[in-house]
């Protein structure tokens, strides 16, 4: 008789608990979470339940298809690398990984389970629609995420220089999507100020890549932030992707469920309206970077939808939904004033 | 659609309406040797060939010659055909039977269903509902072996959750699905007091069964 696949991962994932934890753990129970609806290029996440246990004991990462097991690579390596990096202080803000392993000829990233309540589902109205409770989150994201950056930061001079490689996502948004020649000459403004910041910098940190709410959980014991979905992690010396990711996707997330440009347009109407506390209290809040980039706001966002809206192209090779939101979102952002 | 969208490279298909999760309740390495039995649509078909699934058709007499000797499993996603298969008990156990033959010794049969009241369903007039005792009732008459039973929420179609019918687990799901209404958690955890944990899989839209050959 095959056994089933949640029959082998229970097996693999019992073996880990006895060696990680001493735990003999004969039967593990599963919940399966679908990620991202039913996108073949997203992960399906098992919680895995050892004895009267109410809460997940360990937590399994599986792509839909085979060939998008470099990303739980990538998760996996990243956080490897910020728990050598900063040591035990890394459970305070990520999953622990225990083992990056092949089942039944799939890939599976096997991680601590993060115990809290995730911010993918804060509400529409009553959250984003109230600048006051955004901005009690925004600033705490931001500190968490400066205390983080704080952590990783490092001297560019060990490790050689890091190349955003952002001239080639300007080439593949100008390669996807119509641009007019004022998009076409801020792109190549960002493309040069990006290369000409890079250079200045002395430290790189490292980046999550997807650092908006969704990939937030609150920690239950402490009531802190913690972050899971490193799959888009990287070294960089350019904080912004992170830091105006967030604002942007919860801009976004305060939109109506309309047309793209729609939801473009009232992203950016409410970016606007959060000009006067929202973002200046989060950028002041994560802090002016020591010896790394963070773009001025303009830029910074511009970069956000550069990168977001090629993403899949890049990575995956197809067209997302998506990826037209945040092409429409950067020519809303064309006229964003940045402050005096 | 503004002129500047409009040059945006096409798609390549993208976010299908059905997810196929089910496939990790099977053996997983080899979707060339699992069939599956569904009334035709073409965006099934397509999520289905994205993966390397084949359509079985019972009626079609060369893939009943090329499925023998081979190890396979038999996938029935939504529950059994109304076109194929009428409520009656007995005729339902049969169709499972002769399902039964056509997969090797060492396969599975995996159904998916929905709940006899979850009439919401968009699947529920294609194919049967059911319950969990009825289903392993039938089959267990048709010669199945051991099975095994999994809540399914919300749908078949894109099952956001699948999971144990255990306490911790059925526990885990409900409170990750509504955590955002309190309202509705309450209610559950009042409900779950009274009958017990072990009542509350009696409720779920769907489920999924797994049986042994």
């Amino acid at each position: 008789m095959l056994p089933t696949f949640v029959d082998v991962l229970s097996i693999s994932a019992g073996a880990l608990l006895e060696s990680e934890h001493g735990l003999l753990s004969s039967h593990l129970h599963w919940a399966m979470l679908a990620n991202g609806d039913a996108d073949f290029h997203d992960n399906v996440i098992f919680f895995g339940f050892s004895g009267g246990q109410t809460e997940p004991i360990l937590v399994a990462k599986v792509p839909r298809l085979i060939e998008n097991g470099w990303m739980l690579k990538t998760e996996y390596d990243h956080l490897i690398e910020l728990w050598s990096c900063i040591g035990e202080a890394a459970a305070q803000y990520v999953p622990k990984p225990y083992v990056l392993t092949t089942l039944q000829e799939r890939p599976v990233l096997i991680i601590s389970h993060l115990s809290g309540e995730s911010l993918t589902r804060l509400a529409r109205r009553s959250f984003w629609g109230n600048s006051r409770q955004v901005s009690a989150l925004a600033r705490e994201a931001a500190r968490s995420l400066r205390a983080l950056n704080n952590l990783t930061k490092a001297p560019v001079r060990e490790h050689g220089s890091l190349d955003p490689h952002f001239r080639k996502k300007a080439d593949k948004f100008r390669e996807l999507f119509q641009v007019t020649s004022e998009e076409d000459r801020v792109l190549s403004d960002l493309t040069r100020k990006i290369i000409e910041s890079a250079v200045t910098a002395t430290h790189r940190v490292l980046i999550q890549g997807d650092f908006w709410h969704g990939n937030m959980i609150r920690d239950e014991a402490r009531g802190k932030l913690m972050f899971v979905d490193w799959q888009f992690a990287r070294w960089s010396v350019d904080v912004s992707m992170d830091v105006y990711f967030f604002l942007l996707a919860g801009a976004l997330s305060a939109t109506e469920n309309t047309s793209v440009e729609q939801r473009a347009k009232e992203a950016s109407h409410r970016l606007q309206g959060w000009r006067a506390d929202v973002i200046p209290g989060y950028l002041s809040a994560y802090g002016k970077p020591d010896g790394y980039i963070l773009l001025p706001q303009k830029y910074g966002m511009l970069m956000c939808c550069v990168e977001k809206a090629v993403r899949s192209a890049l990575e995956f090779g197809y067209s997302h939904t998506d990826d037209l939101m945040w092409r429409s979102l950067f020519g809303e952002l064309l006229s964003w004033q940045d402050p005096e | 659609m503004q002129p500047h969208l409009q040059n945006i490279t096409p798609a390549q298909p993208r976010v299908f309406n059905y997810s196929l999760d089910w496939r990790f309740l099977l053996p997983i390495n080899d979707p060339g040797r699992i069939r599956v039995l569904a009334e035709e649509e073409t965006d099934l078909r397509e999520a289905l060939d994205q993966i390397g699934i084949d359509i079985f058709n019972p009626l079609s007499s060369p893939e009943f010659k090329q499925i023998e000797n081979n190890i396979y499993s038999l996938v029935l996603p939504f529950g059994l055909p109304l076109r194929w298969v009428s409520a009656n008990q007995a005729h339902q156990v049969e169709f499972f039977r002769s399902m039964r033959g056509f997969i090797d010794s060492s396969g599975y049969l995996l159904i998916g269903f929905n709940n006899s009241w979850n009439f919401r369903s968009t699947t529920q007039a294609k194919y049967h509902a059911s319950t969990p005792r009825r289903i392993a009732y039938q089959l267990h008459q048709a010669g199945f072996k051991a099975i095994k039973v999994c809540g399914v929420m919300p749908n078949l179609r894109v099952p956001e959750y699948i999971f144990d019918l255990n306490a911790q687990a059925i526990h885990f799901a409900l409170h990750h699905r509504f955590r955002r209404k309190p309202a509705l958690l309450k209610f559950l955890q009042r409900f779950s007091a009274i009958l017990g944990w072990t009542r509350i899989p009696a409720f779920l839209p769907a489920y999924f069964a797994v049986a042994t050959v």
